[in-house]
Parts: structure tokens; C-alpha cells; sequence
């Protein structure tokens, strides 16, 4: 019983590999490249790739341990309201870990500017880049921005019940 | 031309070059950034008596002095231990902290006092700010209040005076201590702002007198002394005396976690201090290409030479000890203890006890000094003799667990900078 | 509501299992109760790696087993859209030397293709997307950490989601349909009939320390890992295999894509985006020790970096948080029910072992807990000859119904966007519900976890509306505690709250505090390394060196 499942198992994966499979690549029209294809899927949800630049200002920026000490001399603080931004730990600690949302601080990175964490980054004990962060901020929410803008909608393809 | 070189610009670092400052060594202080003195509650933690047990609270009332002399003796490899025959000198290295700093700290207590802490706990310290003084659980007055501000939830007054009315009844003395709360920050913008911000609202001219109009309506008769969220004012002198007088009543900070405005204070205080006994400051971090050669290379100001370095690096925040699945001393690649043992590559869990109130090897890591406070080079014999150590970039002790941090790092700054200076003098002299 | 004196279902376990039993089952109209001995998702539904996945796996002997859980899959997405997010993954195809790729290695390639393009045939039931064959430059260009050991990759996309908040929202929903949720409430015994059947159970509050007892019709054991011993209880003999499975969690997402590698014994693990980290996992051991006591060894954590490190050796520059351990209880052997879906999940009827109206539900995985739940709700509601159809799929979780607009939250309730943003992540609809909170009351708009950009405000909505009753489970609920500095800062205030809100002594307090930040370590302390030292350093100065916590805690 087990070794006959197995072997219809086996028989439709040799079907799909010998003759279904080469047949949806004949008669594929699609001409965009693997790379394009795959950033078509993903990148308009803020699934964008990281370059190894991007890596590496992520890596500084991981070194964070959010004891404050830039926020003391944030002058971004006295010119952006703090319902919009809360101070340059989060940049580290919060606003760069993710990029699907850095949509969300699109408010506060708008009017931050690096010569305004000049000298938080100057007293961080553990050396968080921050300027470089924010010029990679601000670069990735073009990016993700750009792409969004490319979104489509997925829908789900509908079964009322599984029975 | 410098003659000492100080590595590190916390309180370690700031007391060793005011002590080679004082005796008369020019001193040039390279600090890369700030690190856990200004991330300090700003008090100064000395010694607890070590043999007390947990929630016993009178027997923390000890002179820090005799608790250092305990701490000495029931742990072998602390700098108090490894610097016992000095020991008698704590008391001058503390009261010449204090004459540094006379802005920020009180002068050195007779016994620790028991200061409250956000957490609705009290704790030993041997010296502290004179805004923080006032608030000793031993000398509190029987009837206080203690502030919440209306929009500022993560400072829960709370818990600060249900705690404080606990530990009083372990300490056996009454006392009732009341919440009252402060309009004063009232915006939704200020629900969001941090301590330093704060502070500095109040520094603004007209905003204590405010403030202290705003309490004085909400203060209930018979309240004899007050105790405030650790935000009076972010520079130099706070405002709590200033608050005092105009409340008639005695006001006092609670002890802060970090992010800390009396860890600023206190760093702040020892720039000043700095600025006024002629030691320069650079912000920038020291390389030595040659560990042993006793030439140091300070970024853009080029290389040194002097007649003596301090390192005074700091422990993990300060970045004077590195892990990166092995332990490293960065500047002069010093070997590094874990008590007797080396510390290398080892699992971190075996440095790391099971709970994280245990003992933690991991935390004791450092480099080892010798009772000139030299630290020793991989034979086990001093690296260099120009070369010291103070604070907690020396192994043996955990400002966590053993509560002797920013005392250790006075204690080993002073001895440090002494040493240091002598060795300068003696080249001086014996160069004609 | 008073406490009926006969339910009509008692769940023993609050994982995924028992969480969706009970909102199946209430949802029907049968009166439930629901047991858990810690918080909800505290076991296997709380250490998993976070994926409502389509089986892939099972599409070479058990295709059936694919298509429905890619079919629940999208039936999830359609009841609590807000939690899920996509995870594209790229699965490499090696060669030793990628200029000359052996027979062996292009058939491997090949057979990889033609699976994941078997597999694209059931990603529209899940909104998936079809797979993507990818030249070894254009992977490089979209993964620049990869070895350089490819002849090729191929990519497809699963969806990732918050375990304990699924279980969470499914409690609740239980809840608002009628059903009883206890934690904390351990079942010590069973009360018997004159013939053996089983008619409820005795229980203990581990909170209160008050003993109960609670009768029921029928009782469904789901406690997973624990299930042995709830079966032993009642004399029945439930057997697992316990493998025991090992994650590790990053700081922050350092790809947007997962990758699949092969560890050293050839084992597959990966590591993901998720939320606003990174996981690596996983392991697969056999573990016979005590399931409350679930330690991470030096070796799972070598075994998991060494594996990664093979397809991306920038890894170990990588800052881990913690490590995490849960077990999975695989079934020993098949199940007695003929027609069981899966070979994953099996229902037991202990009737003929003498403990009529008894069942267990063991295995299984998180994705498919809905259809678990239906299968077993059916079972019950046949026996009862009570409750119509399962409409678990078709009504939305609390919050799904739609998805706010965080931008104009933002500004109307006056919040930082990104502040919103995690919020309606983890609550949906409901984040409109939080935000009058802050209107009301203006400090709770104070951030009380800033990594993680939980409000006062969520906390305090979490505290009342979400079975939380120690400290610990806000972590489950708002992920307080639970970003790259674990707690240095808000441990205490959360505390503080705490406390507040349940009116608790110092001394209490304390102690979930204490609880709180000890969970935390021990999840750190196998794999603490480079700036986490530093962070750990910072951590013992606010809650030792400051807060003299160890000095001050003590039984009296």
C-alpha cells in the first residue's frame, strides 16, 4: 500500500519532469529575465533586494544598544514634532531593520537631515553610523517607494470550502 | 607635549588624568565617544557589604570604606583585593573626586545611603549628585510625596513610593510616602519626549518657577520632602535646590536607568573639570601599531609618545573588551582574564551563570593588573612599565553584581594617574 | 457569564490546536472551556519558525495533503490578513565547481525546477506566486551574501506570521463567542463515571493556587508535548515522538528573502525575514527530557551558523538576539481514524482504552490548524448531535475584518506612522480601538517598547482584552521585551504597568519582573556575542547596577 503510494508518488513527478514541465517552458511567452520576473513578484510589497552596500550599513547599524546617548544630542528633535519623530535611536534601533516598513517613516525621514546627527553619532559608544543610515533610509524608501507604485493585486483563487 | 596619555574619557579615565594633572604631568585625555559614565545612574556605587543578604537593608548602611575592605577579602580577584594594601587611600581618592566635581557630586558619606531607583527598590551607594542626597531612605523624613508626571507613564511614581514605603519598613523606620502628580508637561508632544528633553524644558528660563507653582497647588499639607523624576535640569548644578526654595521643601532626584540625565551631568562635570586643570580633550579613538613600542597614534593628530598611558578603556559599552566569538582587548591586544583563567574563545555559556542574577564570569572579564595597577603582558610580568589601567577595563569585578563600578573606577583612576605622574617626574629628573 | 455547571467541550492545551478547537467549537454554539498551564502558545505553537506554509514537502507522495493546506492557507489569510507577509525564498542549486556541474548536480538542479513548478500549481489557492528559475549572476545580484558555489537557484514565496498572535486572536474569539479561555490553570486530574468515562477534569490556578473543578461532556486533550502526561492522567496511553527543534533569531531583516541551505548532515534549514527579523532555523533532535525545561545547547547553535555559513558566510557577523527551543510531537504512529487527512495529525478516541469521551489530537503543523481544528470540531459536534457547520474559515479573526489606514490614524490620533504601523500589524481593524485609547488619555501615547513600537497604549489594550496575567505574556501579545535590546528599557515601566493595571504589590512586581528579564536571558545566554555584550552590559546596569533588583528581591 505504502510502496504503491510512493510509486504513483514518483510517476507523476517523472510526468511533470519528462513531460508537463518541458511543455509550460515551450509554450512560455514570458520573455522577462529569471531576475526581472522575480522582482516583478516581490519587490512592488517592499521586498526589495540589499545590496552589499546596503548590508553593510545594515550591519553598523545592528551594533546599536539603545542607550539614548545620540537622542541627548539630536537637533533634529527641536525642529520635527515628536508625534511624527522620536529621536535618532530609532533610526538604528527600530526604523532600519525592516523595509516593507519604511513606508511608515516616510513622515519623519522627510525633514531629518545627517548634519542634524552630527554629533549624536560622534558620542554613540558602540559608533552607529547614523548620517550613513539616514542617507540609506531615505534611499531605500525611494526604492521601495518606486516599486510600490508598481503593485498589482493577488487576488486568492477561491474555494468556498475544501470538501 | 603630553607626557601622559589618558585612553578612555569616562570617570576612570577623567579622575586618572586630574590626579597625573594634579601632581604636576601635562595630560592629554583620547576619548572615541562617551560610554557607561554618562549612561550612569550618577551616583557613585563604592561597596555593599557583600555578606548581606538579599532585602536586608540595614546592614547596608555600612561605611563604604569597611564594605571595600569586605569586598577585598571575600573576592580574591577584585581590584579592591588586588589594591588592599592601598586601600586606606579610598577615602582620598572619593573626596578627591568630589573636590573635581564639586558641581554635581556631595562630598564622600560616613555609611552608604539607600537611594530609591525607578524600580521601586533602594540601593547602597558611597557617594552621590547633592540633587540625589536628600532622598536616603535612612535620612527621609517620615511624611513624602513622590511626583508623577501626568503624561510621562514610563516614570512610575507608583511603584517609587510603594517600594520606598517597603524598604523603610525592612530598614524598621516609618514612612509614608504619597503619589502627587505634576500638569506642568501637558501635551501630547510631551507624552512622547525623552529625559534629556525634558530636562531641558525645564531649564528654560521661567519653567521651574512654573513647574514648582503647578505642584504647590497639588501638594497635600505635611509633606516634608519631595522626591522627582531624575529630570531637574540637564546641565551643570540642578535644579532641585532651586525647586527647594521655592517649594519650601526639601526636593531630591530618584536614581536613574539609562538613558540618564545624572550620567550626563556627572560626564559633563568631569569635562569641566578637565577644561579647568588644563588637560586637553580629543575625540578621537588611539591605535598602537606597535603594542610595546609605547607609541600611540591619535587619528589626525598624529603619533605620540609619552612617558606614561592609562588605559581606561571601559568593559563591553565603552568598547575597551570586545567578543566576537573570542575575547580582545583592542588598543595594545593585552591578554585578557576571566578571574585566574584566560579569557579566549571559550562557549560564553560557560562564563554565563543560569540566572541572570548569578555570577557571571563573562562580565569579570578584563585585563589583569598587578598592585601598580600595570597590566600584565602574556608572561604574566607587567606589559610595559609606562603602561597602567583604571576602571572597568581591569578584570575581577562586575558593577552589577558587586555594586563597586564608578568607586572602582575613582580608586584605580587616582592610584593610575599617580603612578603615571611619578613615572613622568622620574623622567624628568633623571633627564636633568 | 457564569460559569456553566456542564460545558459541552473542555480543551486541555492553548496552542494552535486548542486556541482554534475552542473558536470552532463556540463559533457552533457548544459551550467550551479551555485549558492552558502557562500562557497561550507557550509550547510548540510558540517556538516554531512562524510560517503558514502550503506542504510543500508532501507534494512528492501526498499531494492531496499540498493542495489542501495551500487551500487553508489562503483560507487564513482571508480571516486574519493583517498577520501574514510574504516570504520569497531562494533555494540554490550547487555544483563543486560550478564551471563543470556534475550529472548528479544538474539532475538535482533539474529536479528542483520541475518540483517547485509542480508546486506552482497550487500557490493561487494561497496567493502565492509562481516560481522563478534564476541564472547564478542574477542570484548574485538579488543575494550578493551567497557562496559563489551556484550553477543556478530557484525561488518561490510561503507566508509568514506571528504564532502567538494567531493564537491570541483565536482565544479571543472564542471568547466573544461564548467560550471560557483559563491560563495559567493546570489539569491535575480527571473526574470519572461509574464506568470509566470521563467527565471532567481537576484542576489548579498557578496563579491563585485555588483548586477547581470543571465537568464536561466531552474533553480533547491537544496539549502537545504534554499530552503524554494529560493522557496519563486519564490512564490512556498517548505516544509521540518529541523532536526537538532549535531557532535563532537576528536583530533585523538582513535579506528581504529567505534562503535554503543544507546544514553539514545534509539536513535542510534556512534562514528568513521575519517581521522585523531574521530566523534561522531549524534542528530536529529526539528529546526525552522535560518539556518545561527546554534548554539550547553549544551545539545546536554551531550546528545552525555552521550550516548557514555554508551558503552565506557574511553569517557570523550577524547579531543573534536568542535562541529558542520547542518541541514538535510527531506522531509515533498512524492514526485510528480512516480517513485522517494527513499522516501529520492523528484523533485518538480513547473510548476503547476505557476513557470514553475522551480524544486526543496530536501533531500536526501550525498551518494547518484550521483544518485540524474543523476535523476535530466535527468529530465533537457529531457526537453531541450539536452545532451546525464550520464557518472558522469564513469569519474574519478579531481585527480581520479590514486593515486600517495607518497614514490617517496617524495624523487624526496624532502617533508617530511607524508607531501605527505595528499596531495594525499585530491588530487590524482593532488598531483603530488603541488609538481612542491614546485619545483618551494622552500618555498613553508615550512608546513603552521603542524597538518594537509598542504604545502605552497597545500594552495597556493587550492587559485588558487578552487573557494577560503574568508580565511575561505581554511579550506574546505586543512583542514588549522582544527587540534587539531585549528590554533594557522598557522591562521596568512595563513592570510598572503592570502592576498598575492589576494592582499588584512591590513584591509582585518585582517578581514578574524578575520572571520577565530572566526568560529574556535565557534565551540569550547561549549565543550572546559581540555588541549583545555590550547590550547585555547595559541591560544588567539598568536592572542590577541601578536597579538593584538581586539586591532587593528576596522572599520576605
Amino acid at each position: 500500500m505504502e510502496s504503491i503510494k510512493k510509486l504513483k508518488g514518483d510517476l507523476y513527478l517523472a510526468y511533470r519532469a519528462l513531460i508537463a514541465h518541458p511543455l509550460r517552458r515551450l509554450f512560455d511567452t514570458d520573455e522577462r529575465s529569471g531576475k526581472q520576473r522575480f522582482l516583478d513578484n516581490y519587490a512592488p510589497e517592499g521586498l526589495v533586494p540589499m545590496s552589499a552596500a546596503d548590508r553593510q550599513i545594515l550591519r553598523a547599524a545592528a551594533r546599536c544598544i539603545h542607550c539614548g546617548l545620540c537622542d541627548a544630542f539630536d537637533r533634529a528633535l527641536s525642529v520635527i514634532p515628536r508625534t511624527v519623530y522620536d529621536g535618532a535611536s530609532l533610526l538604528a534601533i527600530s526604523y532600519s531593520r525592516a523595509t516593507p516598513d519604511l513606508p511608515r517613516a516616510r513622515a519623519a525621514l522627510a525633514e531629518l537631515r545627517e548634519d542634524q546627527l552630527a554629533r549624536s553619532e560622534a558620542v554613540c559608544p558602540t559608533r552607529v553610523p547614523l548620517r550613513s543610515i539616514v542617507q540609506y533610509l531615505k534611499r531605500k524608501l525611494d526604492e521601495v517607494t518606486g516599486q510600490q507604485q508598481r503593485a498589482v493585486p493577488r487576488p486568492i483563487k477561491a474555494r468556498a470550502s475544501w470538501r | 607635549m603630553a607626557d601622559v596619555l589618558v585612553i578612555g574619557g569616562g570617570m576612570a579615565g577623567c579622575i586618572a588624568a586630574l590626579s597625573a594633572r594634579k601632581r604636576g604631568a601635562e595630560v592629554i585625555v583620547a576619548r572615541r565617544s562617551l560610554g557607561a559614565t554618562a549612561l550612569s545612574s550618577g551616583a557613585i556605587d563604592v561597596a555593599p557589604d557583600p555578606a548581606a543578604p538579599p532585602g536586608d537593608m540595614k546592614s547596608q548602611l555600612v561605611s563604604p570604606l569597611l564594605a571595600a575592605r569586605e569586598v577585598a577579602r571575600t573576592r580574591p580577584n577584585h581590584p579592591y583585593a588586588i589594591l588592599v594594601d592601598r586601600l586606606d587611600r579610598l577615602k582620598e581618592a572619593l573626596s578627591f573626586a568630589a573636590a573635581q566635581l564639586p558641581e554635581v557630586l556631595d562630598p564622600p558619606m560616613g555609611r552608604n545611603a539607600l537611594l530609591p531607583t525607578p524600580l521601586g527598590t533602594v540601593k547602597p551607594a558611597g557617594m552621590a549628585q547633592s540633587s540625589q542626597s536628600g532622598a536616603d531612605l535612612a535620612s527621609l523624613p517620615e511624611s513624602i510625596a513622590v511626583v508623577q508626571l501626568s503624561v510621562n507613564p514610563s516614570y512610575d511614581a507608583r511603584i517609587i513610593a510603594a517600594g520606598l514605603e517597603r524598604a523603610a519598613s525592612r530598614l524598621g523606620r516609618k514612612l509614608s510616602a504619597r503619589v502627587v502628580e505634576s500638569g506642568f508637561f501637558r501635551d501630547i508632544e510631551d507624552a512622547l519626549r525623552g529625559p534629556y528633553e525634558l530636562a531641558e524644558l525645564l531649564d528654560r528660563p521661567g519653567a521651574i518657577e512654573e513647574f514648582a507653582r503647578d505642584l504647590k497647588l497639588r501638594l497635600p499639607p505635611g509633606i516634608a520632602a519631595l522626591l522627582l523624576p531624575p529630570i531637574l535640569g540637564r546641565r551643570g548644578k540642578s535644579l532641585a535646590p532651586r525647586l527647594s526654595q521655592l517649594l519650601d521643601c526639601p526636593c531630591s532626584e530618584v536614581l536613574s536607568s539609562a538613558p540618564s540625565v545624572p550620567g550626563m551631568r556627572l560626564q559633563e562635570a568631569l569635562d569641566a573639570a578637565l577644561g579647568r586643570a588644563g588637560v586637553s580633550i580629543l575625540e578621537t579613538g588611539v591605535e598602537c601599531a606597535q603594542p610595546g613600542s609605547g607609541v600611540f597614534n591619535l587619528g589626525g593628530s598624529g603619533p605620540i609618545e609619552p612617558a606614561a598611558a592609562i588605559l581606561a578603556t571601559g568593559k563591553f559599552i565603552g568598547g575597551g573588551i570586545l567578543r566576537a566569538q573570542r575575547f580582545s582587548e583592542p588598543v595594545l591586544d593585552l591578554p585578557l582574564f576571566a578571574g585566574r583563567r584566560r579569557a579566549v574563545d571559550q562557549y560564553i555559556g560557560d562564563l554565563l551563570a543560569e540566572k541572570v542574577e548569578g555570577e557571571h564570569q563573562a562580565f569579570r572579564v578584563g585585563v589583569r593588573i598587578d598592585a601598580d595597577l600595570r597590566p600584565l603582558g602574556p608572561q604574566g610580568t607587567p606589559f610595559d612599565p609606562r603602561l597602567f589601567a583604571a576602571g572597568s577595563v581591569i578584570s575581577g569585578y562586575d558593577p552589577a553584581a558587586d555594586k563597586t563600578g564608578l568607586g572602582v573606577a575613582i580608586f584605580t583612576g587616582y592610584l593610575a594617574g599617580e603612578a603615571a605622574a611619578s613615572l613622568v617626574l622620574l623622567a624628568r629628573a633623571t633627564s636633568g | 457569564m457564569t460559569t456553566p455547571a456542564l460545558f459541552d467541550v473542555i480543551i486541555i492545551g492553548g496552542g494552535v490546536n486548542g486556541t482554534g478547537i475552542a473558536r470552532d467549537a463556540a463559533m457552533r454554539g457548544l459551550k467550551t472551556l479551555m485549558l492552558e498551564k502557562k500562557d497561550v502558545a507557550s509550547g510548540a505553537s510558540g517556538a516554531n519558525s512562524g510560517m503558514i506554509h502550503g506542504g510543500i514537502r508532501y507534494l512528492r507522495y501526498d499531494r492531496k495533503v499540498t493542495e489542501l493546506s495551500c487551500i487553508d492557507s489562503g483560507y487564513i489569510q482571508r480571516i486574519v490578513p493583517h498577520l501574514l507577509f510574504r516570504i520569497p525564498f531562494i533555494a540554490p542549486l550547487t555544483a563543486a565547481d560550478v564551471d563543470h556541474p556534475t550529472f548528479h548536480e544538474r539532475f538535482l538542479a533539474y529536479g528542483t525546477e520541475v518540483y517547485f513548478g509542480a508546486y506552482d500549481l497550487y500557490q493561487p489557492y494561497k496567493g502565492g506566486l509562481p516560481s522563478v528559475h534564476l541564472a547564478p549572476e542574477e542570484v548574485y545580484e538579488l543575494e550578493p551574501g551567497l557562496r559563489r558555489n551556484l550553477i543556478g537557484a530557484m525561488t518561490m514565496d510561503e507566508w509568514g506570521i506571528d504564532p502567538w498572535r494567531l493564537c491570541t486572536l483565536n482565544a479571543v474569539s472564542a471568547q466573544q463567542h461564548g467560550a471560557i479561555v483559563l491560563t495559567y490553570t493546570q489539569v491535575l486530574g480527571f473526574i470519572r463515571g461509574p464506568k470509566g468515562e470521563v467527565e471532567g477534569v481537576r484542576v489548579r490556578d498557578e496563579r491563585s493556587g485555588q483548586f477547581s473543578e470543571y465537568r464536561g461532556k466531552l474533553l480533547v486533550n491537544v496539549a502537545g508535548a504534554w499530552a503524554p502526561k494529560v493522557g496519563a492522567l486519564a490512564g490512556v496511553n498517548v505516544r509521540i515522538r518529541p523532536g526537538k527543534g532549535v531557532h535563532l533569531t537576528l536583530d533585523r531583516r538582513l535579506s528581504n528573502y529567505g534562503v535554503i541551505a543544507s546544514a553539514v548532515d545534509g539536513r535542510q534549514i534556512f534562514v528568513m525575514p521575519h517581521e522585523q527579523t531574521s530566523i534561522i532555523g531549524t534542528t530536529d533532535t529526539e528529546y526525552y527530557g522535560d518539556p518545561d525545561d527546554l534548554r539550547v545547547t553549544q551545539d545546536e547553535v554551531a550546528y545552525l551558523m555552521e550550516g548557514i555559513e555554508s551558503a552565506i558566510p557574511e553569517i557570523r557577523q550577524a547579531r543573534v538576539l536568542r535562541a529558542w527551543a520547542g518541541i514538535r510531537t510527531t506522531l509515533y504512529e498512524y492514526g485510528t481514524l480512516a480517513d485522517s487527512l494527513s499522516r501529520e495529525h492523528a484523533i485518538y478516541d480513547h473510548e476503547r482504552e476505557g476513557a470514553k469521551s475522551f480524544f486526543t489530537l496530536i501533531g500536526g503543523k501550525l498551518a494547518s490548524y484550521r483544518i485540524q481544528s474543523e476535523e476535530m470540531t466535527d468529530l465533537l459536534s457529531r457526537r453531541l448531535q450539536k452545532g451546525g457547520e464550520c464557518r472558522t474559515h469564513l469569519e474574519p479573526l478579531p481585527g480581520g475584518a479590514s486593515f486600517p489606514n495607518t497614514m490617517a490614524l496617524a495624523v487624526d490620533y496624532r502617533m508617530p506612522e511607524s508607531t501605527i504601523g505595528r499596531m495594525a500589524y499585530r491588530h487590524g481593524a482593532n488598531a483603530v480601538k488603541i488609538c481612542e485609547l491614546a485619545d483618551a488619555r494622552p500618555e498613553l501615547r508615550a512608546p513603552l517598547c521603542r524597538c518594537e513600537q509598542t504604545s502605552y497604549a497597545e500594552a495597556v489594550y493587550c492587559l485588558r482584552e487578552e487573557n494577560v496575567r503574568r508580565l511575561s505574556d505581554l511579550r506574546r501579545r505586543c512583542r514588549v521585551g522582544m527587540g534587539p535590546c531585549q528590554g533594557a528599557r522598557c522591562a521596568g515601566p512595563a513592570a510598572a504597568l503592570f502592576a498598575k493595571e492589576r494592582d499588584l504589590s512591590v513584591s509582585e512586581a518585582h517578581e514578574e519582573l524578575l520572571h520577565f528579564i530572566g526568560a529574556r536571558f535565557r534565551g540569550k545566554r547561549p549565543v550572546l556575542d559581540g555588541e549583545q555584550m555590550a547590550q547585555e552590559e547595559l541591560n544588567r546596569g539598568n536592572y542590577l547596577t541601578v536597579g538593584n533588583l538581586d539586591g532587593s528581591y528576596s522572599d520576605g
